[in-house]
């Protein structure tokens, strides 16, 4: 146990009773991504709830929003321990997602080809995540002007044949987000939404 | 209606929010900071409609006043 006490490392501790959390089934939110979103690194964004912007960036090509799909964030791993302060203190955070969508292009069968070009431009990619709820998670440290989009340490891209009987060809694209604090979940307009859903710019 | 202007390096974003719950929204999702900066920032930003509201109320009442006076 440390004797080490540095209260000036405490500024004012999070009230959690300033959210009303009586109506439970209110404060609940969905745990499924509905969609990935890669953005180019060095893409400023304004405003993040502008569907104007969002077009320009897509017609400008530098967002690429794969197919619709089904993905997930998991628990996150820590590594790179230190003792600092009779503590152990981790260096190194990742969070693992994975995303996999089965939707193809069946009549140009092109799809497999538009995979590889965001496998081939990852060190210039970030990414972001939509949830079923239409909620952005995004960068925590997110302000106008800069990349909404997380940093991730590593990114594989699958084309996955299971072999089995009736079933579909599948992609499936896993990562780990070099970041340990939660995402900032932005609550995105209808008109966002749409633009954000509705395009599938990797088509 | 709130009227909010967020401004970080130069870069200006205005929202308007109907409730003390959208400006609450809002100042999470465009201001970076712990809770009770982000919080003070929305008790300002309702306070200070509040006044605008009451500043509104008065200043019919001194222009009643100023008729009278002719």
């Amino acid at each position: 146990m440390s004797a080490i006490c540095k209260p000036n490392c405490v500024t004012a501790l999070p009230n959690f009773g300033a959210i009303d959390d009586c109506d439970i089934t209110k404060r609940l939110t969905s745990g499924e991504i509905a969609k990935i979103v890669f953005v180019k690194c060095n893409m400023e964004v304004t405003d993040i709830d502008d569907d104007l912007e969002w077009e320009t960036n897509i017609s400008n090509d530098l967002v690429s929003i794969p197919f619709v799909g089904n993905g997930k964030i998991d628990e996150q791993t820590e590594a790179g321990e230190m003792r600092i302060g009779c503590q152990t203190v981790s260096t190194i955070c990742n969070k693992p997602f994975e995303f996999s969508s089965p939707i193809v292009d069946t009549d140009a069968e092109t799809e497999w080809s538009l995979y590889n070009d965001i496998q081939k431009s990852k060190l210039g990619l970030t990414v972001l995540f939509i949830t079923c709820d239409g909620i952005a998670l995004i960068n925590p440290d997110w302000v106008s002007g800069q990349n909404p989009g997380l940093p991730f340490s590593k990114l594989k891209i699958s084309q996955i044949l299971t072999g089995e009987a009736d079933s579909k060809m599948m992609y499936k694209i896993n990562g780990e987000i070099s970041e340990c604090r939660s995402l900032k979940r932005v609550k995105l307009s209808t008109d966002t939404l749409e633009i954000l859903s509705s395009t599938n710019t990797g088509s | 209606m709130y009227e909010l202007t967020f401004e970080v390096n130069g870069k200006k974003i205005t929202k308007s929010a109907k409730t003390e719950k959208e400006v609450k929204r809002l100042v999470y999702v465009y201001v970076n900071g712990s809770q009770h900066e982000k919080d003070a920032l929305v008790s300002d930003i309702v306070s200070k409609k509040e006044a605008d509201k009451l500043n509104d109320l008065i200043k019919p009442k001194n222009k009643k006043e100023d008729v009278s006076n002719l």
